[in-house]
């Protein structure tokens, strides 16, 4: 991180308020007991077993959440809730096995004591998130939990629909709030929003990519934004 | 004997409610001429000889009588007229004596009815004003058991410079400081992510605790090198059990007690950000016991018993403390 990009991060915390995490990736790696392959071949069976013919893409397609995508453009809505239903709980079953990301309790932490609050925004469902933050102890620094909207995938990010329910659970302005996330689909959808975004690059490539999108600033670890709190005024506790 | 037990807990439990209520909001007063005679004698008269200010001379006579209960926690203070013809004085002199009082939060004032003695020593804790009065004797002990002591080391400079001075004349002062040691594993504080040890977070727990500990040895030693103080005797221990409150018995017949909380924040050590729960010891209200004439009141008994606790400690797992 350069200087320059540790000035411009600096610079985007101090001038937000509310920071929104993105869950897998920022926060942890959801899949990582319980791999994301296994569960999107459980939802194409459970589409065979629906009388779905799975053709294309999806056939080989190694994330769920795509599976859900494509249900909800080729099935009805019984077959979409079917689907939703077993991702779900296939969630809940993964947030225990997750593995979190390094320096993401540092960041949550930190971002409370600096006064901004902490919500999360996810693609995947809310209840996997919340048994994922009350198993790690988290849940009391995070105000609010938006994740995906019930059997309505078209609904996910790069939607804005996330975004602007979060940022009105919490009485912000979208140009008030900072969104870290690991995907084009966060930015898009950030930007959608009118909310600031900052990109983690996890994997080297997707610093290029994501300053091509125009996030309003990269980091490589979570560590950076987590020193950058560190810094601000420490906020009463109450 | 379950009787016995259970009747104390009540005891404790009425005076915790007793002290969380503020004295204004727990006593109704009435008009001055329902009060009854008081012998106000103990407030004492202004020294013509003492360089102070008149208002500082009320203001310590004051602090005297609520720090040994002549004034109890909810007494209402003698009024401010009654006060200018006592000592001689100006209404505003008495004024600014009681302004310091407040500045303090030893007293509170309520518009119409006048000035009461606070009921509990709430947050922010003014240890200070009660160490330096605790130096007004001849003969000063202080006992702390806790996590770093940096609050009584702040305290102590404050205090320790009107040694200097000569305004605080003791001629025997003795400190005996027991921590919880942080070269060894410890409970508190802890890796938030692990809810365990981890050397690293008491590494930065060791610093804060030796900047301290020898912050406080250093300042009551120079008094005595420097021929201040005919004796001085500084001790620090350390034992192996979590810091979960701290203690300060003051000259034995005085003890302020706080709970630290477990709080968890991001620190920085070495240029990595941790997430640790820590230890928050400096905005918790300290409840204050002292000794009174009565035996069974539950300020005596619990100085004695923190005075027994400490004893029990320092005498058995509390070891020499290297710094």
């Amino acid at each position: 991180m350069t200087l320059d990009d540790e000035g411009r991060l600096a610079e985007l915390l101090a001038g937000t308020g509310p920071l929104l995490l993105d869950f897998d990736g920022p926060v942890c790696s959801i899949f990582a007991g319980y791999p994301a392959a296994e569960v999107a071949a459980e939802l194409r069976e459970r589409l065979k077993r629906n009388g779905i013919r799975v053709v294309g893409s999806v056939v080989t397609e190694p994330d769920p959440l795509e599976v859900l995508r494509w249900t909800g453009r080729h099935g009805d809505p019984d077959v979409v809730r079917a689907v939703e239903d077993a991702l779900c709980a296939a969630e809940l079953e993964a947030a225990r096995l997750a593995e979190s990301t390094p320096y993401a309790r540092e960041v949550i932490v930190a971002a409370r004591d600096a006064g901004k609050p902490v919500a999360i925004i996810s693609n995947n469902s809310a209840g996997a998130i919340v048994k994922y933050l009350n198993l790690h102890r988290l849940a009391v620094h995070v105000q609010t939990v938006v994740g995906r909207a019930y059997a309505r995938p078209e609904l996910m990010k790069p939607h804005p629909d996330p975004i602007r329910r979060a940022v009105a659970a919490l009485g912000a302005e979208p140009g008030d709030c900072a969104l870290i996330g690991d995907s084009l689909a966060d930015i898009t959808a950030a930007q959608a929003a009118k909310a600031k975004v900052i990109g983690y690059a996890n994997k080297p490539a997707k610093a290029e990519r994501f300053a091509a999108a125009q996030a309003d600033a990269v980091v490589t670890s979570m560590s950076e934004i987590a020193i950058c709190l560190t810094r601000f005024p420490r906020q009463s506790r109450t | 004997m379950a009787s016995q037990v259970k009747t104390k807990t009540t005891t404790f439990l009425t005076w915790l409610v007793r002290c969380t209520l503020w004295a204004t909001e727990s006593r109704e007063t009435g008009s001055e001429a329902l009060e009854p005679e008081r012998d106000l004698d103990f407030l004492g008269e202004l020294d013509p000889d003492d360089p102070k200010q008149a208002s500082q001379q009320i203001a310590n006579k004051l602090r005297a009588a609520i720090l040994t209960r002549k004034l109890a926690p909810g007494d209402r203070l003698p009024s401010q007229p009654e006060l200018s013809v006592r000592y001689g004085v100006a209404r505003e002199t008495v004024k600014r004596a009681l302004e310091l009082l407040r500045a303090e939060r030893l007293i509170v004032t309520r518009q119409g009815s006048g000035a009461f003695v606070r009921a509990q020593i709430q947050r922010p804790v003014e240890l200070r004003p009660h160490i330096e009065a605790a130096f007004e004797r001849p003969h000063v002990s202080i006992d702390f058991a806790g996590f770093s002591g940096e609050t009584l080391r702040d305290a102590l400079a404050e205090v320790l410079d009107k040694v200097r001075v000569g305004r605080l004349t003791p001629e025997t002062i003795v400190v005996r400081v027991m921590l919880s040691d942080m070269t060894v594993p410890m409970a508190l504080p802890a890796r938030a992510e692990t809810q365990a040890d981890d050397p690293v977070v008491r590494a930065r727990a060791d610093r804060i605790t030796r900047r301290a500990a020898e912050g406080i040895v250093d300042q009551v030693r120079e008094l005595g090198e420097l021929g201040l103080v005919r004796s001085v005797d500084v001790t620090v221990r350390v034992h192996s059990a979590a810091p979960l409150f701290k203690l300060y018995v003051l000259n034995n017949e005085e003890v302020f007690f706080g709970f630290y909380r477990a709080v968890e924040r991001t620190v920085t050590i070495s240029g990595e950000p941790v997430a640790i729960y820590d230890l928050l010891g400096k905005d918790v209200p300290l409840f204050h016991y002292a000794v009174s004439d009565d035996d069974t009141a539950t300020g005596t008994q619990f100085v004695e018993a923190s005075r027994a606790w400490f004893d029990s400690l320092w005498n058995s797992i509390a070891r020499e403390y290297k710094s």
